[in-house]
């Protein structure tokens, strides 16, 4: 049933205090893993595998590319350019929404492009 | 670059100067470029002279910062537009609504500030998502959980400011504004309070209970345009051990009155405590929620719509009977340990079967937490299976809707929800679905799904939303029948006594003035009062939920 009691995880202290760190901790990783932490919490949650929970993103590029060898899920592309990844992430298209600076700073946008945008597509 | 209503360019420069000295300068964005990024994606305005400019925005790291731009926007006159994590999409994005607007982006302040794993209690600022609340939980194995609405990049503090609704317990729960407990706000004029116990220096009990001593005032912040929120407290509750899901099929259409009648009872009397989810399969609706397989042709044969009339119910059922599908079904959930809910769902099933002669249950779903992951990916994976969103495990499921898929062409540019609170009684859902059904085509509104088969949605316990969504065009035309299409749907559901809980910005002045006619409009009377008291220079939000500045006042919405 519960894993540990309370009072083992929480011998003295009732309220915790802890400080968000995500973003600073971001900036010093090389671009590619830094883009494919972007990815993850921006993007992924769409464009992940198809699972009826994902937010449509996938879905819709399969029906998009049906009948093309274009694969549905961005990270498997080879054929995404760096103006495509700019463009979409900061006007957004259809029921996919854009991104603000204060979400997605134009670092961390390069570092996203330099993760799912092949060498030989830029 | 736009200007502020009312403002010169020489006191805007002097006030952006100002933001920079507060903030940095590398938080102030005025290119165009920038700007635009917090135009509303799904705006019914796009691409007319309606949809609202963004004049600049600004992003501090702090509540002393956020009373510094407060009190340099007052004096030089600046309206602004706070926003903490500005994904309020379907209702208007991080759009301002007066054109001009600053906008006062808290995305930045995005810390956890305390987190009380006995009393079960936190206090965050704006900028904190559900997603950064779920990994904070998990990341420092803290045994909590948290009610999510279905967007999880969305943040505590807008959605309670929507009074927005999340999916897991009745109580302390789906209603996010029942879980605020004690906030922190600068107000219109620059003065910054803390509520509720808080409002002691050093107080031991600000997020333990709601009401300190005196007037209450939390609620006026909401829904409003008083003060910008810095920091709020939330209930939130032990992690989850357990989960039971249990389907009811009732066999007659006038079964509904009974059924609705027996969840209130189980939901207020607290033996069942997750979310209710109705419809009918014998209308063809709700498989989504039921596992029960979509109308076969035949089935569809008894369904049409004839005189927009409800089709003729003798012959449905009795093909219903035939083939037992139910002529109504729901679904119960509790949130407990299994112990307790096996106990709880043995009582419901006797309740029933008591109650409702001829009804029959659907399979049971059990889950034990910790969940796996390989239980986790079985989530939301057909109709019927649990879903993320009812465990508090965040994803983004529903922004599926409407895209293009497989047999489906054309996609939607954004959702503009319409969402009345129907009385939870069998007959006045039935009557709802009559009123709409008339509506629609009156109005030429398309119909979402199979539109007797759907029930309202119950995020609260004693009332249903029942929710309409237009999908938004590029095209100006199109966005601006479904504004019309809105307001008069907005108009004949307020005849029927049915108000919306909450509503896109751009339609917030007129809907408030439709629905909140009792007494010659005396509510918004005071709603102008309180403005005037605390925002007397109009500066927050001007025309959010229909209260605008004194000085706009009979330009907007000719009061
Ligand atoms: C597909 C889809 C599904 C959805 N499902 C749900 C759902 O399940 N439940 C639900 O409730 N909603 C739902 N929505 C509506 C909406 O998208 C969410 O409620 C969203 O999370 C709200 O955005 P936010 O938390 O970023 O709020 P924000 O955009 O940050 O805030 C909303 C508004 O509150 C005011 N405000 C915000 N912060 C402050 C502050 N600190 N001080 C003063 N004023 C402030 C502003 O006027 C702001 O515009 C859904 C929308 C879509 C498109
Ligand atoms: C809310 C869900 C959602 C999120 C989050 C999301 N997308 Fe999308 N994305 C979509 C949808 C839906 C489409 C298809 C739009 C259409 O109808 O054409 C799309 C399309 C795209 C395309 C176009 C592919 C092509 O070849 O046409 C790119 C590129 C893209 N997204 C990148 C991103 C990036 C990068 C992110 C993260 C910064 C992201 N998306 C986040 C939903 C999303």
């Amino acid at each position: 049933m519960r894993r540990q009691p309370l009072s083992v995880l929480w011998p003295v202290a009732s309220v915790l205090l802890i400080a968000m760190t995500a973003p600073a901790a971001m900036a010093q990783d090389t671009p590619p893993a830094l883009g494919k932490q972007v990815f993850d919490e921006w993007c992924g949650i769409c464009h992940g595998p198809p699972n009826g929970a994902s937010g449509g993103g996938t879905e819709t590029l399969a029906a998009l590319f049906q009948g093309t060898d274009i694969p549905a899920q961005l990270e498997d592309r080879t054929d995404l350019t760096a103006e495509l990844v700019r463009t979409l992430t900061r006007q957004g298209r259809n029921t996919m929404p854009n991104f603000r600076k204060t979400e997605i700073s134009d670092s961390e946008l390069e570092a996203l492009v330099a993760y799912l945008v092949a060498d030989d597509a830029e | 670059m736009a200007i502020p209503p009312g403002v010169t360019e020489q006191d805007f420069a002097s006030a952006l100067q100002e933001f920079s000295n507060i903030v940095g300068e590398e938080w102030v964005f005025t290119d165009d470029q920038d700007t635009a990024l917090y135009k509303d994606v799904y705006s019914i305005y796009q691409n007319s002279d309606l949809e609202p400019e963004v004049s600049a925005a600004v992003a501090p790291d702090s509540a002393e910062q956020v009373q510094a731009i407060v009190r340099v926007a007052n004096r030089y006159m600046v309206p602004l537009y706070p926003i903490s994590t500005g994904k309020n999409l379907g209702y208007g994005g991080s759009s301002p609504i007066l054109s001009g607007s600053v906008v006062l982006d808290l995305k930045r302040m995005n810390r956890i500030l305390n987190v009380d794993t006995r009393n079960h209690t936190m206090l965050v600022e704006p900028g904190v998502s559900f997603y950064d609340v779920f990994d904070h939980f998990r990341e420092n194995k803290l045994p909590l959980t948290m009610d999510i609405p279905d967007p999880a990049w969305g943040s505590p503090i807008g959605h309670a400011l929507e009074r927005g609704f999340a999916h897991t317990y009745s109580e302390n729960g789906r209603d996010r504004w029942d879980t605020v407990c004690g906030m922190e706000v600068v107000l219109g004029n620059g003065e910054i309070v803390r509520t509720g116990p808080g409002a002691c220096e050093g107080s031991q009990t600000w997020q333990d209970q709601k009401w300190g001593i005196g007037p209450y005032v939390d609620g006026i912040f909401s829904q409003s345009n008083f003060g910008v929120i810095t920091k709020m407290g939330f209930w939130i509750r032990p992690a989850h051990e357990g989960y039971r899901s249990l389907v009811v099929f009732v066999p007659n259409y006038e079964d509904l009155v009974k059924m609705v009648d027996l969840d209130s009872y189980l939901q207020n009397a607290g033996i069942v405590n997750g979310m209710t989810a109705m419809g009918s399969p014998m209308f063809g609706g709700a498989f989504r929620f039921f596992a029960v397989p979509p109308p076969t042709p035949e089935h569809r044969r008894f369904l049409q719509v004839v005189d927009n009339r409800r089709p003729d119910i003798a012959p449905l059922q009795q093909y219903c009977a035939e083939n037992r599908i139910g002529a109504w079904a729901l679904e119960l959930k509790w949130h407990l340990p299994n112990q307790i809910s096996a106990a709880a769902a043995e009582y419901t099933r006797d309740l029933f079967t008591r109650e409702i002669p001829g009804c029959w249950f659907g399979d049971e779903h059990v889950l034990e937490f910790p969940l796996d992951d390989d239980v986790i990916s079985t989530l939301n994976e057909r109709p019927g299976a649990p879903e993320r969103v009812n465990l508090g495990i965040p994803s983004l499921s529903r922004f599926g809707m409407g895209v293009r898929a497989t047999g489906q062409p054309s996609t939607s540019q954004g959702h503009f929800w319409f969402a009345p609170m129907v009385p939870k009684k069998g007959e006045e859902m039935l009557r709802y679905q009559e009123v709409m059904q008339q509506a629609h085509v009156e109005l030429g509104v398309p119909f979402m799904g199979s539109f007797y088969g759907n029930l309202p949605m119950y995020w609260t316990k004693r009332v249903g939303v029942g929710l309409a969504n237009w999908a938004v065009s590029t095209d100006p035309e199109v966005n601006r029948r479904t504004r019309e299409q809105y307001l008069a749907m907005t108009q004949i559901c307020a005849e029927n006594g049915w108000t919306e809980y909450r509503a896109p910005a751009p339609v917030h002045t007129e809907i408030m003035s439709i629905i909140n006619n009792w007494n010659d409009g005396s509510l918004l009377k005071l709603h102008e009062a309180l403005k005037d008291a605390v925002d007397p220079n109009g500066i927050l939000s001007a025309g959010r939920y229909g209260i605008w500045p004194k000085h706009m006042r009979e330009e907007m919405r000719g009061a």
